[in-house]
Order: structure tokens, then C-alpha cells, then sequence
């Protein structure tokens, strides 16, 4: 969760230019969860999946934050076990010059 | 040391170093402390409750116990500002010669104890220092000892440190083999062994790395019977085999806090970060 701020950031300078960030979140409190990302000023959609952990079974994900950089084909670029601020930007800055 | 004498009378644990001399404690140290959760006994019973708990089982309380009051006074010290070195203060090398004598009494949880508290040797090499050589034999016995002795759980945990030594104290190939004799020796751990060698496969890069991980995992989903184990081995499966860069993004779909549609499809034409996290 420390990455929020951050992921924040990215979203202002690149959302007009077709950036988007989705979460999977897996917090087990539904309410408290969707109450904190208000809090946080978190304006991307969340797909929920802290009940029955399908999602995170379904995509072999133990270690969070676990992420994926996807491109503008749908083609996955880079993933993340733990987040490096300056590699998201670089990987993001990269894929945002692409065609 | 007072503290430590203190808990060793309270444990009724007669000092094994009193009857014979306990032969010379390893002279690696663990670099880092570990906090308790990983000083649970292989078995992870509550021991507190056991009545009838073997030497080890009474040592592994009693250190467990130093270690956490060693953690509240480095708390305490950090709270009010005061330097508290925690490596120092570790109690664990005052007891790695007891839980040595209890080992080489082929007692499971000792055994499992001190090839998890041997720090990782890096690869043999002519004119190695004596004491690397010393901890990769003691390593080497301690793991046949547990391949005779240990079954189950403990089996599957000594299976786990042994992969976790795999191209340091030990080879790869070693580690495997001593994973394939385990796996024959008890079937009912095969599943939870296999999936931890497809684990270890996975820290090493390239393809050779996945097609051994994902036969190895294909063989702990013929083998495993747990549910939920299997619905993990699946997952990781899935990723290794769908989930690289490269590869288009499966589809995705579920709902958000409010229960509307989400999918990942809609987010075609963009560049998405698809990040699974949490608050928690």
C-alpha cells in the first residue's frame, strides 16, 4: 500500500494520454476497504477479491503487491513482485512513447 | 547470561554439557536474528500444551521464550531512544551445542533445528576454509539422518531446507535427489515437496528453469489430494505458463466494492497497471 502515492502521481501526468491503473484488491473487510480508498483519493476501479481470493488463486499470486504492465495491445511487458518506484516509471515512461 | 540460566533451570532440561562434552559448536553464525514465528518445531503443535514433550521440544520452548523476551527489551530500548544490539544479545548460540547432542541422538526436531540454523556455504571449492567444510559435512549427515528418521511434516520441512541450501552448501542435484528419495520414502508428504522443488526451479532464470518447474508441478498435481493445495498449483501453473512478459493478458473479470462489472478488456487500448494489493 505504500505504492499508492505513487501510483497516484502516475495516473495525473499520464491518464489523458491513455494510462489507467486497475486493482485487484484482497483486503477481507469489503466496507473498510472501499471507505479507505476513498480516504486515499484512490479514483481507479478495483475489482474485490479479498472474500474467496479466486482471482489471486486463479493467477498464482502469493506475494503482494504483485503487479503486471500491460500494453495498449493488451500485452503484458513487465511484472512486478514488489514495486521499484523508479523501474514503474521507466516501464510506464517507455510504453506511454510506444506507438 | 543470568537470563539464560534463569530459563534453563525453569525448563527442567538438564544441561546436556554436565554429562559428556558436547562436541565444538559450528563456528557460522546466523547473520540475522529471526523473529519467533520462525522458531515454531517442525511438527507446528502448540508445544505449550504438550505434557509429555520431548528434551528438543522443552529446549525449543525455552529459547523460543529467551528470543521473545529478547525482543521486548529491544523494543523497550528502542521506545525510549537507547541503542540494543539484537545480534549480540541472541541467546541461539548458547544453545546450538545442546540441540547438537540431541541431534546426533537422532532426535527429529534437533535435527530439523540445526540444518535450519546452518548458515548457507557458498559453492566447494579447493582450499576452502576448514569450517565451511565441517558445517557441509555436519549438513550432509544431518539431512541422511533425516531422510531415516523423519517422516510426514518433518520430512517435508527437511525436504524444504535442504532446496534451500540447493547450490550453496549443497548441490542442486543433491538437493534433489534427497527431495526424490524423500518423496519415495513417504508419498502422503510428495505433493507439498514436489511443489517446493518446482519453487526452488523457479529462482533460477530461462526456460530450461520453467519446463522444470512446470513438470514438477504437473507431477504435485497428480500426487496431491488437498483441495486447496491443488488449487494452488494450478495458480502458479497458470502464471508460469500464462502470466510472462510477452504473452497477451489472459482475461480478467470480477466485480468491484459495489458489485458492478469490472473487466480487464475494457481497459484495451490503454497502457494498464494491474496491481494485486491490499491495505493490510
Amino acid at each position: 500500500m505504500g505504492e499508492i502515492p505513487h501510483l497516484k502521481a502516475l495516473v495525473q501526468r499520464h491518464e489523458s494520454a491513455g494510462f489507467s491503473v486497475l486493482g485487484v484488491n484482497t483486503d477481507s473487510d469489503l466496507a473498510k476497504a472501499k471507505a479507505r480508498c476513498a480516504e486515499s483519493g484512490i479514483g481507479w476501479a478495483n475489482l474485490y477479491d479479498g472474500k474467496t481470493k479466486e482471482i489471486c488463486n486463479a493467477w498464482g499470486v502469493s506475494g503482494f503487491p504483485t503487479a503486471f504492465l500491460i500494453d495498449r495491445q493488451g500485452v503484458i511487458r513487465k511484472t512486478f513482485l514488489g514495486i521499484d518506484p523508479k523501474e514503474l516509471d521507466a516501464a510506464v515512461e517507455a510504453l506511454m512513447n510506444e506507438k | 547470561m543470568k537470563i539464560l540460566m534463569v530459563l534453563m533451570l525453569s525448563a527442567s532440561v538438564v544441561p546436556l554439557a554436565a554429562q559428556d562434552p558436547a562436541p565444538p559448536a559450528p563456528t557460522v553464525q546466523p547473520a540475522t536474528l529471526m523473529r519467533p514465528t520462525a522458531l515454531r518445531p517442525a511438527g507446528g503443535a502448540a508445544v505449550e500444551d504438550k505434557a509429555d514433550a520431548t528434551e528438543a521440544q522443552l529446549l525449543l520452548r525455552a529459547l523460543s521464550r529467551a528470543q521473545r523476551e529478547l525482543f521486548a527489551r529491544s523494543d523497550a530500548a528502542r521506545k525510549k531512544g537507547e541503542p540494543f544490539n539484537e545480534i549480540e544479545a541472541d541467546p541461539t548460540p548458547r544453545y546450538r551445542p545442546l540441540f547438537r547432542a540431541l541431534a546426533d541422538q537422532g532426535d527429529v526436531d534437533a535435527l530439523l533445528w540445526c540444518t535450519a540454523h546452518t548458515t548457507p556455504v557458498r559453492p566447494e571449492r579447493a582450499g576452502e576454509a576448514d569450517d565451511h567444510q565441517a558445517t557441509r559435512a555436519a549438513f550432509r549427515k544431518d539431512l541422511a539422518a533425516l531422510l531415516d528418521k523423519a517422516q510426514g511434516r518433518h520430512l517435508a520441512a527437511a525436504a524444504r531446507t535442504a532446496l534451500g541450501h540447493a547450490g550453496e552448501t549443497i548441490s542442486h542435484e543433491e538437493a534433489d535427489r534427497f527431495c526424490e528419495a524423500a518423496i519415495a520414502k513417504d508419498s502422503s508428504s510428495a505433493g507439498g515437496i514436489l511443489s517446493s522443488m518446482a519453487g526452488r526451479a523457479m529462482d533460477e532464470p530461462g526456460d530450461a528453469a520453467r519446463a522444470k518447474a512446470t513438470a514438477l508441478y504437473e507431477r504435485a498435481l497428480g500426487v496431491e489430494s488437498d483441495p486447496a493445495a491443488k488449487q494452488r498449483i494450478t495458480g502458479r501453473l497458470f502464471a508460469l505458463n500464462h502470466l510472462r512478459e510477452g504473452m497477451k493478458a489472459p482475461e480478467l473479470s470480477g466485480t468491484d466494492f459495489d458489485g458492478k462489472s469490472v473487466k480487464l478488456a475494457d481497459y484495451q487500448g490503454r497502457v494498464t497497471f494491474l496491481e494485486f494489493w491490499g491495505f493490510w
